[in-house]
């Protein structure tokens, strides 16, 4: 038997360690089936490079969330991360994945 | 299609709110329950703004003052505690180069601005409109307004009134609430009652255990709870079918939220400032629920959910309701945004007169006419504002020039001109005199008076540090050092200072700061005790767990123990039990009310006797353990046996509950086969399982429900297994991780060569009674707590020998004799306690006793001085007598000041001691050790500038806020407060939750005792490295360029002092002879 892959939609986002509880919220909120937080990450931006030290405080730390999540939730999911984007610093992508057990990942099976 | 459509809609739109909503409550600062009391800066929000605008800002929205009333400016300028010099060059930039010729005076602008200062002459003009009283120089006032009358114009009435509406039309929405505007125009007390109900229900709800008869339908969530209960009240305040309209609102908070906002016809854009207005009206309970929201874990949360947008939906029902209803009764129009702005331009002169009506502003007679013209609703508007204009407004002319008149005679006197002078002077003048009067409101007054006070204690200190003989040697002409007696690092908490200057003064003794959670992040569970505390700043994230166990060789008189507090638990319980329950309070006031007396007489006459008595009672019945710290990870095989033991705990606690199969007959086969069956039994039940549940009475049946009980309920499963697992191997330090924190916390404080045999790290806590606020004497780079645990980490990390010889590794050598202790100092008594004794080795008593001596007379030492600061002691006290007074000042219930704690406090330090040593800092300086040596790449100033310089900011800020105004930032009078549901405090019965250091914490009577200035950081390092940080770091740009924080850096090398300037310049600081350089241009 063949693996049949799924195509669904990967967001990242990539925010100060301050705003990983609102980000994690609104996934919860979505019904995203879950999310992986890769914490202390260094990296540059606009206003300044960043690297990360274990004793950083939270303002301070950056933190990237990834989730999969099927097409429909992306737009919800943009629509609740907009208006922290117009304040504070930070990116969000969106990029095509495929997977193998999509239930587990909250698609419906076809047909319904 | 379309439903679907709809509802992806619906939630598009209800997600979007929550990222608004989120955002409008970054204005309120998040409120930590009271048990770990954190400072922080109530404006924090707006540091990306200047200070000054931060503070005008923080004025609009929540009505609080940014500075100190120039009056009490005025009394320091008086004592000499702000210096002319000093105020001179901080009005300096305001000064423009014109003067003006009175007679033969002179008169530059700069005077003008000096005497409005100094003399208080810009206090707003209130000249009455007919003045019936004797007033000796009504005629020099007459004829100085007479000579002024030719150029000194009064607005028209018309003009005024389109002015004000604009202005009004304009803030609307942004400023200003319709609730705010109905009160401001209506008289309604709308804010009042919807506060009123917004108190009784946050109240109700977060309750966390205080109330006897807790709020039903909490599980619901705030709004769900709210929902069904204020259904059920008659006439919600004056609102009608208030009963019917809540039935109707949506189930969803989002959705009751944007149909309030549609009601009340808030544009989007708009939505945003509103939602943070509506917030600020109670910043108490918002800040709480804020905080609440953000604790996922947090019990009660998970238990009763509670949101900002919740918060919101309920408020804001309430505001439409009220605003509807006000205005259709009032002016017969929709209570909606667009109607209301319509109203003020079509209408202004009937809104002007309402709103001064409302205001107080307008004479009696006019009062009445209005009144009487709103209640009739005719249109006798056009002819009240006719009369207004015929005969008050000529009046207000006058009045107007007879109060600059005023205004310039003070002036005259304040400069000692002649005042008739002003009689023959030009107008023009006159008129510029006034102008200039003007121009220097009041309110601009405070950035002047704050830049004055600051640069007087800030040009003290620095002359004090900068002495030539400070300069440490360079390093080859450095003698070679000896070996101190004993080095001890204490937090870097103000108070630690008075200590360690007296310890430094008593023997060869070397101190160091850190911050006080000593590097270990750590979430430390007590012996005996059910909940974690995080022991580390709350900026930062927990990353290991530690336990607390009694050591291994008293395992025998563990259960005896535990016993013995389980006894004293129930005994607690029973008696809280009967206190609270209905009926039993009048049987037990008979019996064991005399019980009570003994406690109340105890307190209060003999508080430290009686609490020397109550902790030798306590010890007799429940001795304590010596215990010891899991800091090493623990082997897999303790970790399966930990886990066993917890699993098997589960399943006896199943047994009982569900079963209720006798103790003795619960075997220990029998546990251990359930839990076997549990975790992994797929097939049919083994028969060694059947066996022993036949001997305990079970049939099969009762077997299998148990079993699937335990996979479901008590969660005990394959996975939920492993994920505990997880959780137990989470707990300890691996050897690399200890190395890694005994490495940087050695590095970062500069002591990494020439250890003494004894090293102390000394934590800090203290003791007071019937304190709400104890907390916030605790540590707060632990979070609130007491630092002890931390300092056991630390100091049993750096004992252990494998971590030594990782240390090594990493160039740092520790040389054998070498112990670590750890110890915590009670700040209100001075105390320094040590903790595990047993591990110090035989060969170091001598040295261990020498320092327990030391530090006991340092304690002294440091208790004569801190007495002497207290203002109910009038002589200075001996050594004896200043013990017993501290030590009553912790035990007694009634002293609302057991001691100053964190008040006084000014300056953050950075760098070596040698900077430091001797010097009375009056404890008033944070202090933390640093050798820029030792760090080439910066990092670990990099932590210290975003980690403990932030939290030393927070605290200089709470501190300044409470103290220049404690009624809308601090937290009022102690004697008045009331702990609500546990976890906060109200000024009496009914308000908002209050913010904020008390009264008593900041204040000396009247007089501040704390002096609002902004914190000042002096840094140790070459100035290149700081550019380079604060490039990095926005928190550090926001700091220094928004001048938050004051900058100032001694290049170690050069010994040049330099101030860091807004516009990222550094600018050298001349000696101190020239004292002007020190202040700010």
């Amino acid at each position: 038997m063949g693996l049949t892959l799924h195509p669904m939609k990967e967001i990242r986002v990539i925010v100060a360690g301050d705003h990983q509880a609102f980000v994690t919220d609104l996934l919860d909120r979505v019904k995203a089936t879950g999310y992986t937080i890769i914490g202390n990450v260094s990296g540059k931006g606009h206003h300044s490079v960043h690297e990360a030290h274990f004793m950083f405080s939270e303002q301070e730390s950056l933190e990237m969330i990834m989730t999969v999540v099927p097409e429909e939730k992306v737009e919800l999911i943009l629509a609740g991360l907009r208006p922290l984007f117009e304040r504070h610093s930070g990116v969000m992508f969106v990029a095509d994945v495929a997977v193998s057990r999509r239930e587990y990942f909250g698609m419906q099976p076809a047909g319904s | 299609m379309e439903q679907v459509e709809n509802r992806s809609d619906i939630e598009t739109r209800r997600m979007e709110l929550r990222g608004i909503v989120r955002l409008a409550g970054e204005v309120i600062a998040q409120y930590w329950p009271m048990r770990t009391f954190v400072h922080h800066n109530p404006l924090h929000s707006l540091e990306y703004l200047p200070f000054e605008d931060a503070v005008r800002r923080g004025q609009q929205f929540l009505g609080g003052d940014g500075y100190l009333p120039s009056h009490v400016y005025r009394g320091y300028l008086k004592t000499g505690r702000i210096q002319a010099a000093h105020l001179d060059a901080a009005v300096k930039p305001l000064v423009r180069d014109k003067h003006v010729v009175i007679g033969t005076h002179r008169i530059t602008h700069g005077e003008v601005l000096r005497a409005c200062l100094a003399e208080g002459l810009c206090t707003p003009i209130k000249e009455p409109l007919d003045d019936q009283l004797p007033d000796p120089s009504r005629n020099l006032i007459d004829r100085i307004a007479a000579n002024l009358a030719s150029v000194l114009t009064f607005p028209d009435l018309r003009e005024r009134i389109r002015a004000i509406a604009e202005g009004d039309r304009a803030a609307l929405g942004r400023w200003l609430t319709l609730s705010h505007w109905c009160d401001d125009t209506f008289g309604t007390q709308i804010v009042r009652q919807i506060n009123d109900q917004l108190i009784k229900w946050c109240e109700a709800f977060l309750d966390e255990g205080h109330a006897t008869w807790s709020m039903p339908e909490r599980e619901s969530g705030l709004y769900g709870a709210w929902k069904v209960l204020a259904a059920q009240e008659w006439s919600l305040c004056g609102i009608k079918h208030s009963r019917r309209k809540i039935a109707r609102l949506p189930d969803h908070p989002e959705d009751a939220l944007l149909e309030s906002l549609d009601a009340l016809g808030i544009p989007s854009d708009l939505r945003q400032d509103y939602l943070s207005l509506q917030l600020t009206a109670l910043p108490g309970w918002a800040g709480f629920i804020k905080w609440r929201e953000q604790q996922r874990d947090y019990p009660w949360q998970r238990a009763y959910p509670a949101s900002l947008v919740k918060f919101l939906a309920i408020r804001l029902w309430y505001a439409r309701e009220l605003v509807h209803k006000a205005c259709r009764n009032e002016l017969g129009i929709e209570g909606r945004y667009d109607a209301v702005s319509a109203y003020m331009q079509n209408h202004p002169e009937e809104y002007y007169l309402r709103r001064q009506r409302v205001a107080g502003r307008l004479p009696a007679l006019y009062a009445e006419e209005v009144d009487r013209v709103r209640h009739q609703k005719g249109n006798g508007w056009g002819a009240v504002i006719e009369r207004y204009r015929t005969e008050v407004v000529p009046r207000q002319v006058v009045a107007a020039r007879r109060g600059a008149a005023r205004r310039l005679l003070a002036l005259a006197h304040a400069l000692e001109i002649e005042p008739t002078l002003l009689t023959e002077s030009a107008p023009a003048d006159l008129k510029q005199l006034f102008d200039w009067v003007e121009a220097f409101p009041e309110s601009d007054h405070g950035p002047v008076w704050l830049k004055a006070f600051e640069a007087g204690y800030q040009d003290r200190l620095l002359g004090r540090m900068w002495t030539p003989c400070r300069r440490p040697p360079a390093d080859e002409e450095r003698a070679p050092p000896t070996r101190p007696c004993s080095q001890s690092v204490y937090c870097l908490d103000v108070r630690s200072e008075p200590f360690r200057r007296h310890l430094e003064s008593i023997g060869a003794h070397e101190t160091y700061g850190f911050a006080g959670f000593f590097a270990a992040f750590i979430l430390y569970r007590a012996w005996g005790k059910e909940h974690d505390t995080e022991q580390f700043p709350v900026i930062m994230r927990a990353k290991h767990e530690v336990r607390e166990i009694p050591r291994s060789y008293l395992d025998h008189r563990v259960s005896q123990h535990e016993a013995r507090t389980k006894w004293v638990r129930a005994g607690h319980t029973l008696l809280h039990d009967l206190k609270e329950n209905v009926v039993t309070p009048y049987v037990m006031v008979e019996s064991l009310g005399w019980f009570y007396g003994v406690p109340i007489l105890g307190k209060t006459l003999l508080p430290s006797l009686y609490r020397r008595c109550t902790a030798w009672l306590r010890h007799l019945f429940v001795p304590s353990l010596s215990t010891t710290l899991t800091i090493d990870k623990l082997a897999p095989a303790e970790t399966a046996e930990m886990l066993a033991a917890e699993q098997q705990a589960l399943v006896r606690k199943a047994l009982q509950e569900r079963t209720g199969v006798r103790r003795s007959r619960i075997t220990h086969d029998l546990v251990e086969a359930l839990r076997q069956r549990a975790l992994n039994g797929q097939e049919n039940l083994g028969s060694s399982l059947l066996e022993a549940a036949h001997r305990a009475g079970l049939s099969t049946e009762t077997l299998n429900t148990l079993i699937e009980a335990l996979r479901r309920d008590y969660d005990l499963n394959a996975r939920s297994a492993s994920r505990h697992k997880e959780r137990i191997t989470r707990m300890g330090f691996t050897i690399e991780e200890q190395v890694l924190t005994v490495d940087t916390a050695l590095r970062m404080m500069g002591l990494t060569t020439n250890f003494a045999r004894l090293v102390l790290f000394c934590a800090h806590g203290s003791t007071s009674d019937n304190n709400p606020y104890e907390s916030a004497l605790d540590c707060g780079a632990c979070g609130g707590n007491e630092g002890k645990p931390n300092a056991r980490v630390l100091a049993m990390m750096a004992n252990n020998q494998k971590v030594r010889e990782g240390l090594l590794k990493t160039g740092i050598k520790i040389p054998p004799d070498t112990h670590f202790l750890a110890g915590q100092m009670n700040t209100t008594t001075d105390e320094v306690q040590l903790f595990d004794l047993e591990d110090v080795p035989p060969t170091h008593r001598a040295d261990l006793s020498r320092l327990q001596e030391d530090l006991r007379e340092a304690a002294e030492l440091t208790r004569q001085e801190r007495c002497a600061r207290f203002p109910d002691v009038r002589r200075a006290l001996k050594r004896k007598n200043a013990t017993s007074h501290v030590r009553r000042r912790g035990s007694d219930w009634s002293q609302v000041r057991p001691e100053w704690g964190l008040s006084g406090n000014a300056a953050f330090i950075i760098g070596r001691r040698e900077l430091t040593r001797g010097l009375d800092l009056e404890g008033r300086v944070f202090l933390h050790s640093y050798d820029y040596r030792l760090d080439p790449s910066n990092r670990l100033l990099e932590v210290l500038l975003t980690a403990p310089q932030v939290v030393a900011q927070w605290i200089n800020m709470e501190h300044y806020f409470s103290a220049v105004d404690n009624e809308t930032y601090g937290s009022g009078s102690k004697v008045y407060h009331n702990v609500v549901g546990r976890l906060g405090i109200m000024s009496g019965p009914w308000s908002d939750l209050r913010l904020g250091l008390a009264r008593q914490t900041v204040m000396n009577g009247d007089v501040p005792y704390h002096e609002p200035m902004r914190l000042l950081t002096i840094i140790e390092a070459p100035c290149e490295c700081i550019d380079r940080l604060i490039a990095r770091h926005e928190i550090l740009r926001h700091f220094y360029h928004n001048k938050w924080v004051h900058l100032v850096t001694l290049d170690p090398e050069e010994w040049i002092w330099y101030r860091y300037r807004q516009t990222g310049t550094w600018s050298v600081i001349e000696n101190q002879s020239n004292r002007r350089a020190f202040t700010e241009s």
